[in-house]
């Protein structure tokens, strides 16, 4: 129990309402979109229907890299990047210099090398418009910077962050059993009691995952509007180019006489000897010159809380430093710096600490709604302007994963004429705007009933339609080792499920009593 | 006595009287918790910057300030709202900014140059 003197304890409580009633709806969109965008990868396969297991970097590349630096202009042969793609493929991107006014090339291959997908133009127009894997990339752009232009989507996800820091900190403040309310649920009790143990007992549970959360959340969206331009102000006289490179670690002296490329294939099964996993990404630096840099970001080893970096000559192939994630040596800084993406991904213990983070979003996302509601309890019966905002906190609540639903709907109706990119954001403002029209149109009593059938079919559409869209089974998932398809779809009948199960007893209960009464007298 | 002792169901303050002090105590809270704490954390990350040295891999006097940039807020911020006396918080966030501002100015000024006999 913490003791606070009584105005300080009752100015917490005012700050923990007030900044939920202000910001908790945002909270809510950013942590919702949260939850399902630390299991992009595993969305990724779902959608994709990906059957090979490997990951695509440990496949030859050698081969595609070369052909894709010859196809190129040699302007475009500043950078060029690595990664996989939908659909078990990989991804090729070469970019020229960079600027507001960056060109590149954009080359998408599938498991067999051949090309599937190729873009050209200005890198900020072809970056992320992979068909295959536009879901997964749809979902987590929403949840970075929801879809606002320029930086201030990242100020706006960072405000929820604070936002998130204030009501976990008020929060622990004002907690008047903190260990009792950690196994407190009186489920028999009145409703509204029973709601005020519910969200005492997922906040105090998510409590120590928010702090987390929201710290680094802040970090990564205050960081490219806000900290860099700072610190670059004070340290480098405004230029964030020698920022970067006093993050990342200089470049070799620039050398452009002409020179072989060294075998990617070879660096890349050294890299993932020595770090002891896969390599996830790989950067070549000037490929084709005598200053050619090859940088492999591996995996994160099991047991390991931060991934490794491994630098090689790109003419040689010869290994020259395994680098911190920051630095040019370990230090305070580039490890906490390090700590921030596992941290905030939940990616560092694979897929166990990725389902640790989602039951925690889902917690924080039942804490943030639940504790709206408990403020409007009373509130909404009162005033217009109050109900107005229990109507809002709904259509939100429950709108927002139909309309996340819709948005897969979209993305597999799309996948037969290649345009998921905007069949995907079609689906999820189509399935938004229901749910605000259901929001204006309905009697409050049924809006939450609705919206949750809506989105409980919406959800238990998906499997049949990434079957119809000619996905694998069940079975061919499983004997390919690809278990998240199998799970991906448990998961969203799971949920359909649990969003359907009320409405649907309601309505059996109706027509039982129904039945009892008999027909209408004339 | 309300049903939710946690997130009570009526203003907590006396009537007539705001939590956060009277008319102008009010607005200076508020513009000390709003604008006010988002200038300081500029202010502390920037003098964090300035006075931090880089460590060995040349890079703490970037991402220390970086991390710690929510939780300077998170400090500034409680403390603008929770200090009993409004004027005391103005004067603690003014008295930041100088030693920042110095600390920044400090560190962009060129150093002496070198006597040559």
């Amino acid at each position: 129990m913490i003791a606070l003197p009584q105005r300080e304890a009752r100015l917490l409580v005012a700050l923990h309402g007030w900044s939920a009633v202000a910001l908790g709806l945002l909270l809510y969109t950013v942590l919702a979109t949260g939850t399902v965008a630390v299991m992009a990868d595993e969305i990724g396969h779902w959608s994709t229907g990906a059957l090979d297991a490997r990951a695509p970097l440990t496949r030859p590349v050698d081969a595609i890299l070369r052909r894709a630096v010859a196809d190129a202009p040699p302007a475009l042969r500043e950078v060029v990047d690595l990664a996989a793609s939908g659909r078990d493929g990989l991804r090729v991107s070469l970019r020229d210099a960079p600027g507001p006014e960056q060109r590149g090339i954009d080359v998408e291959t599938g498991p067999d090398g051949r090309v599937l997908h190729r873009r050209e133009g200005l890198a900020a127009d072809i970056a992320g418009r992979d068909p295959d894997g536009a879901l997964a990339a749809f979902l987590v752009g929403i949840h970075v910077r929801l879809y606002i232009p320029g930086l201030f989507g990242y100020v706006v996800t960072g405000v929820a962050g604070l936002a998130l820091l204030l009501a976990a900190l008020s929060g622990l403040a004002i907690h008047r059993h903190l260990l009792r309310d950690l196994f407190t649920l009186r489920v028999l009790a009145s409703p509204p009691l029973a709601a005020r143990d519910r969200h005492n007992l997922a906040g105090t549970w998510a409590l120590p995952f928010a702090l987390v959360l929201a710290v680094t959340g802040a970090f990564f969206s205050f960081a490219a509007p806000v900290g860099f331009p700072t610190l670059a102000w004070v340290s480098f006289g405004g230029d964030q180019q020698a920022l970067f490179t006093a993050l990342l670690g200089p470049p070799p002296a620039a050398d452009p006489s002409p020179a072989a490329i060294a075998d990617l294939d070879a660096v890349a099964a050294d890299a993932g000897a020595r770090a002891g996993a896969a390599p996830a990404f790989i950067r070549v630096a000037h490929p084709g010159r005598a200053d050619a840099r090859v940088t492999v970001y591996a995996e994160t080893r099991p047991g390991d809380i931060a991934a490794a970096t491994l630098v090689y000559d790109g003419v040689t192939g010869a290994f020259l430093e395994r680098r911190p994630a920051v630095g040019r040596a370990p230090s305070l800084g580039g490890t906490l710096y390090g700590l921030m993406a596992p941290l905030h991904f939940g990616h560092f213990a694979g897929l166990a600490s990725k389902l640790a983070w989602t039951a925690m979003g889902f917690c924080c996302c039942s804490v943030t709604v639940g504790g709206l509601r408990l403020w409007l309890v009373r509130r909404a019966t009162a005033r217009p302007g109050w109900a107005a905002l229990d109507r809002a906190t709904s259509v939100v609540a429950l709108g927002l994963p139909l309309a996340m639903a819709g948005s897969g709907v979209g993305y597999f109706l799309g996948l037969a004429d290649g345009a998921t990119v905007e069949s995907t954001a079609v689906g999820f403002l189509v399935a938004g705007a229901l749910a605000l029209v259901a929001g204006v149109a309905l009697r409050r009593p049924a809006l939450d009933g609705v919206l949750r059938v809506a989105t409980g079919l919406a959800l238990a559409a998906l499997p049949p339609l990434r079957l119809a869209a000619g996905g694998p089974d069940w079975a061919t998932a499983l004997a390919a080792g690809c278990p998240a398809i199998a799970f991906g779809d448990a998961a969203l009948l799971g949920l359909a499920i649990a969003l359907l199960h009320r409405p649907g007893r309601a309505l059996l209960r109706a027509g039982h009593d129904a039945a009892l009464a008999g027909p209408p007298r004339p | 006595m309300s049903t939710f002792p946690i997130i009570p169901s009526r203003p907590v303050a006396a009537p007539g009287r705001s939590l956060f002090g009277r008319g102008g105590s009010a607005l200076a809270r508020v513009a000390l918790a709003g604008p006010g704490a988002a200038l300081t954390t500029l202010g502390v990350v920037a003098a964090l910057a300035a006075v931090l040295p880089p460590g060995p891999g040349g890079v703490d006097a970037i991402a220390v300030p970086l991390v710690a940039l929510p939780l300077v807020w998170a400090a500034a911020f409680f403390h603008a709202c929770l200090d009993r006396s409004p004027r005391r918080a103005a004067w603690v966030a003014l008295a930041l900014w100088t030693l920042c501002g110095v600390a920044v100015a400090l560190d962009r000024v060129p150093p002496p140059a070198t006597v040559v006999r």
